[in-house]
């Protein structure tokens, strides 16, 4: 028996020659004290593993590793006879089953002969020493995992359209005589010109060979007679099929469990989701054909994926008729209605309609109900601004409106509506009872008044009933993918707190928010609207502050926001929090794009806009698009001052001066106290020429900005006095860096601006593109700089 | 891999350098000395491995064929311009130190490509933000590795480099790190190997 310190040595030695390993074995035979090194082994393993390649392969020049999984590695090859780059696939060839491999080998050229546009064209087939190389056309693309994976979400016709071209690919393969046996969403790529292309027959077996194992695929999408030791059949391929299609709709599998056992007993529990569950949206016709698909009993499922393909094609059909049907519907409420309704319900601008929700009343007076009835008109408003076709005023414009004399006018005039919606809120005996009125502004003609019922549970659905209701008046279509939840009643008025004081912003209450979500999603792990808003507080916290340092992210923050993603892709909150992470990394590119993202789900999150800018626009310099941003989000919250403060900034940086004036004194007319806009005013002050008002608006603004008023000093001739600013604050970096811009001294400006960034990157990449920084601009460091920093030019 | 296992290794038909067995160490000394074509030597011993090796360090965005090869080629002709200021600390760690001039130049990349403007929507969305090896093993388990393999004294980061990354056989191994044998490389490899991943282990706490 060797020693445990021989046993570690050999695996050494294994990972070092390169030999298969058993880490599982290895893990459990070693002592506790060595079963971190073997995992740390491992690791090294794999380090090895990445970096191991051939050179070439036959003809095949090898270029680059693209993949690899349990069967073996995948490659980027140049094939110097077709003169293209092809992609190969290396499986180790069994020495002890020269069958195996030949069947791999007979299977490949099988496949080669099938020519169909959604299946990989294969090249060829051979095995060269210990190893079986297929190579295959190289599809250049995303796999349709990758693509749920980055958050993307189908519609129910989408989903069609990739069933119908997957079934066609798979009828084909069964002609040619085989079956794939590893339908799953890895092994579908949509190439970059939208072809959905079958992949990945490496463990395909040909259809009359009983004697091969079948359990190859991922077990989630093996059929149960499969599982259970049957061979599979193309009615086994139609069944992963079938999951496949079930998976790009819901993020989900119909059939659940965390391991081949766990999914075995469910199977035989005939424990199994149901489609328009977690879908509502999906047709219901759509829904049972998939469902078909993936019956238990072979025998009930489409026999063919043919016919599995051609039931699909008919109710695309459906699916693009679905609108349609759903706005004759609508009509026909209408004409019942009579024609009073017919011209009641039009915008009177023709255009979208747009509307606000006035802060419900609360009828009760239990403590915390007011909370919980502030906190209900909030995710009412938030149901209704998801609505296509219909534009809602943010709720902090709304809120504004909270406690003062009922004046409709006013408000269709302040917040630019058509049409408003008011009511009141009281529960009783666990019962929650929402009255409604719907009234076009600002004639005031109440176009239906109603009264929602629910027990406590079923609070979500409330909004519902309040969107069809809607829906039914405007002729506009539900975005059909809104999730339904159960909630406890107790849970869902901790929810509503915490979006309350997530609502109220602040890094003191969005730690109260994150805490409260934090309490929800450990009871209700699958309430995502909670995940989200856990995600979102915690992207506030890490929001770049106004001390010197900068925050790391939270690390919960990147898992709460791919946790309500994974839930519900529709969810805009964990979309821009995402974002966040993003911009955290400086991934430019993906930080944009999740931002635009929830931007497209719910423009009336304004805050989502501001982040946008601050974390994403203004760090790359983007500021065309920074001023489109929160134009956007001045039009969605007219009222909201912490979008015109975030305005003025961007203002003073695109240089639009007087704009930023007048913004910053609106704000103050609503306003007085509201804080750092002394800041912006003075600093568009002193850019118009305005030293002296500038002078004055800086003296009483809050002292740790003294950085902006040495600058104007600087700039208006009390140089001595700017100097001495910066002499008494020798450790405020960045401050100092404006007051040695405004001396002129491009030396010590620019040594500012390196310590800045290294404490803070986020302010140095923001400050070096202020007007003040100026004199910078073209020096050859700040273009290092930006490279040290990871920002574009 | 097979065709790395110990015993096969004179069958390896093209390894760089097959031919002239002459040990780095010496090839060092006569290019740091400004022989030129033992200059030519090392660089024909090391280009491909490095260019093999970088393409496991690139996000797939940034890989090409001719960018990830030029790139390397680019960096070791320069890298080897200044040979004569390589101090090689004990034997070898030529390895290391060439390592680290294509790991800057590929961080260098990076940043650059990262604001190529048509890193924009569509082709930015296939793109993979991550390298293989990134992929493969995720960020903190790369920094607790190189952090180890930092650590190591230079022969055993040389022994741990020349196999595990840029996948040498155990003969070039051997004239890499001055050994007599295959076998005496392959034993050092392993040593070095198992002291890695203590300190992997030590670092981790």
């Amino acid at each position: 028996m060797p020693t445990d310190d021989e046993r570690l040595e050999q695996l050494a030695g294994a990972v070092l020659d390169g030999s298969p390993v058993d880490w599982k074995t290895a893990e459990s035979d070693a002592d506790p004290a060595r079963q971190r090194l073997v995992q740390h082994l491992k690791v090294v393993a794999a380090v090895a593993g990445v970096h191991r390649r051939p050179d070439t392969w036959g003809h095949l020049r090898v270029i680059e590793r693209i993949g690899s999984g349990s069967f073996g590695d995948v490659y980027r090859a140049w094939d110097s006879r077709l003169d293209r780059e092809v992609a190969l696939k290396l499986l180790p060839a069994d020495p002890r089953d020269d069958r195996q491999t030949s069947s791999i080998i007979h299977e490949g050229r099988l496949l080669a002969r099938v020519d169909h546009p959604n299946i990989v064209t294969i090249h060829g087939a051979e095995q060269i020493g210990d190893r079986i190389g297929l190579w295959m056309e190289l599809v250049r693309g995303r796999t349709l995992e990758e693509m749920l994976a980055h958050g993307a979400s189908f519609s129910p016709a989408e989903a069609v359209r990739i069933g119908v071209d997957l079934c066609s690919a798979v009828e084909a393969v069964h002609a040619a005589g085989l079956i794939h046996r590893d339908i799953k969403a890895h092994n579908v790529m949509v190439g970059d010109d939208g072809r959905v292309v079958l992949m990945d027959f490496g463990t395909g077996r040909e259809r009359d060979d009983p004697s091969s194992s079948d359990l190859t695929g991922t077990p989630l999408y093996v059929a149960p007679e499969v599982l259970g030791g049957r061979s599979a059949t193309a009615q086994s391929d139609v069944y992963s099929l079938g999951v496949l299609l079930f998976h790009v709709l819901t993020g989900s599998y119909p059939v659940l469990g965390k391991n081949l056992a766990e999914i075995r007993a469910a199977h035989d529990a005939g424990s199994r989701a149901s489609l328009r569950a977690i879908r509502p949206d999906v047709p219901a016709p759509l829904a049972r054909i998939i469902e078909r698909a993936i019956d238990a009993v072979p025998e009930r499922r489409h026999q063919r994926a043919a016919s599995f393909g051609a039931a699909l094609r008919n109710a695309a059909h459906g699916v693009a008729r679905r609108r349609l049907i759903y706005g004759a519907a609508a009509a026909t409420i209408v004409l019942a209605g009579g024609l009073a309704v017919a011209w009641r319900v039009r915008a009177p601008s023709g255009q979208v309609p747009v509307m606000a929700v006035l802060p419900f009343e609360n009828l009760d007076t239990a403590p915390g109900s007011e909370e919980f009835t502030d906190g209900l008109t909030n995710e009412i408003q938030r149901s209704l601004a998801v609505i296509d076709g219909l534009s809602v005023r943010s709720s902090g414009s709304s809120f504004a409106f909270k406690g003062k004399p009922r004046n409709l006018r006013d408000v269709a005039s302040q917040l630019g509506v058509d049409f408003v919606l008011e009511g009141s809120v009281s529960q009783s005996n666990n019962r929650l009872q929402v009255d409604a009125r719907f009234i076009q502004v600002p004639s005031e003609v109440v176009i239906w008044t109603k009264r929602f019922e629910r027990d406590g549970r079923s609070v979500s659905a409330i909004f519902d009933d309040i969107s069809a209701a809607l829906v039914n008046e405007l002729r506009v279509t539900l975005r059909g993918d809104r999730r339904r939840y159960e909630l406890d009643p107790d849970l869902y008025y901790q929810f509503l707190r915490a979006q309350r004081f997530h609502a109220a912003r602040g890094a003191d209450n969005s730690a109260k928010a994150a805490e409260l979500f934090q309490q929800v999603v450990s009871r209700a792990p699958d309430y995502a609207p909670a995940w989200a808003g856990l995600a979102s507080a915690l992207a506030q916290l890490s929001r770049p502050s106004t001390g010197e340092e900068i925050i790391p992210p939270d690390p919960r923050l990147r898992r709460a926001a791919m946790k309500a993603l994974q839930l519900d892709p529709l969810l805009a909150e964990a979309h821009a929090a995402l974002g966040a992470v993003y911009a955290s990394d400086r991934e430019w590119v993906y930080a944009r794009m999740s931002f635009l993202k929830a931007i497209a789900l719910n423009p009336s999150l304004t805050e989502i806009h501001s982040d946008f800018v601050l974390g994403v626009l203004m760090p790359i310099g983007d500021i065309k698009e920074a001023v489109r941003q929160l134009e956007a989000a001045r039009v969605a919250d007219p009222l909201s001052l912490d979008v015109r403060r975030t305005q003025a900034h961007v203002f003073i940086e695109a240089g639009l001066y007087e704009r930023a004036i007048e913004n910053c004194l609106w704000i103050k007319q609503h306003d007085p106290a509201f804080p750092y806009v002394d800041i912006w005013l003075g600093r568009a002050l002193y850019f118009s020429g305005r030293f002296e008002e500038a002078r004055r608006v800086l003296e009483r603004a809050d002292p740790q900005f003294f950085g902006y008023l040495g600058y104007l000093l600087a700039v208006s001739g009390r140089r001595e006095e700017a100097a001495a600013l910066a002499a008494n604050n020798p450790d405020a970096a960045s401050r100092n860096m404006l007051i040695y811009a405004g001396l002129g001294d491009k030396d010590r400006a620019f040594e500012a601006l390196t310590r800045t960034a290294e404490v803070n990157w986020w302010r140095a990449a923001t400050w070096m593109r202020r007007p003040e920084m100026a004199l910078l601009r073209g020096d050859p460091r700040i273009a290092a700089l930006k490279k040290e920093l990871r920002l574009p030019e | 891999m097979g065709a790395d296992l110990p015993g096969r290794d004179r069958k390896e038909p093209d390894g760089p350098g097959q031919r002239d067995v002459e040990s780095t160490h010496r090839l060092l000394e006569r290019a740091r000395a400004g022989d030129e074509e033992a200059t030519n030597q090392l660089f024909a011993r090391h280009v491909r491995p490095l260019q093999r090796w970088a393409s496991g360090r690139l996000p797939k965005w940034a890989r090409d064929m001719t960018d990830t090869d030029d790139l390397v080629q680019e960096t070791l002709l320069q890298t080897f311009k200044r040979i004569e200021q390589f101090e090689p600390r004990g034997v070898g760690a030529l390895n290391a130190y060439l390592r680290q001039a294509v790991l800057n130049r590929i961080r260098e990349e990076l940043r650059r490509k990262g604001r190529r403007p048509d890193a924009t929507g569509l082709s930015a969305l296939e793109a993979d933000g991550q390298s293989p090896l990134e992929q493969a093993i995720g960020n903190e388990a790369i920094e607790r590795y190189e952090r180890a393999l930092s650590s190591l004294r230079p022969d055993e980061q040389d022994a741990i480099i020349g196999r595990i990354e840029f996948g040498y056989t155990y003969e070039e191994l051997a004239r890499e790190l001055g050994k007599p044998t295959p076998d005496a490389a392959r034993k050092a490899a392993q040593r070095a190997l198992v002291r890695l991943i203590e300190e992997m282990a030590r670092a981790n706490g």
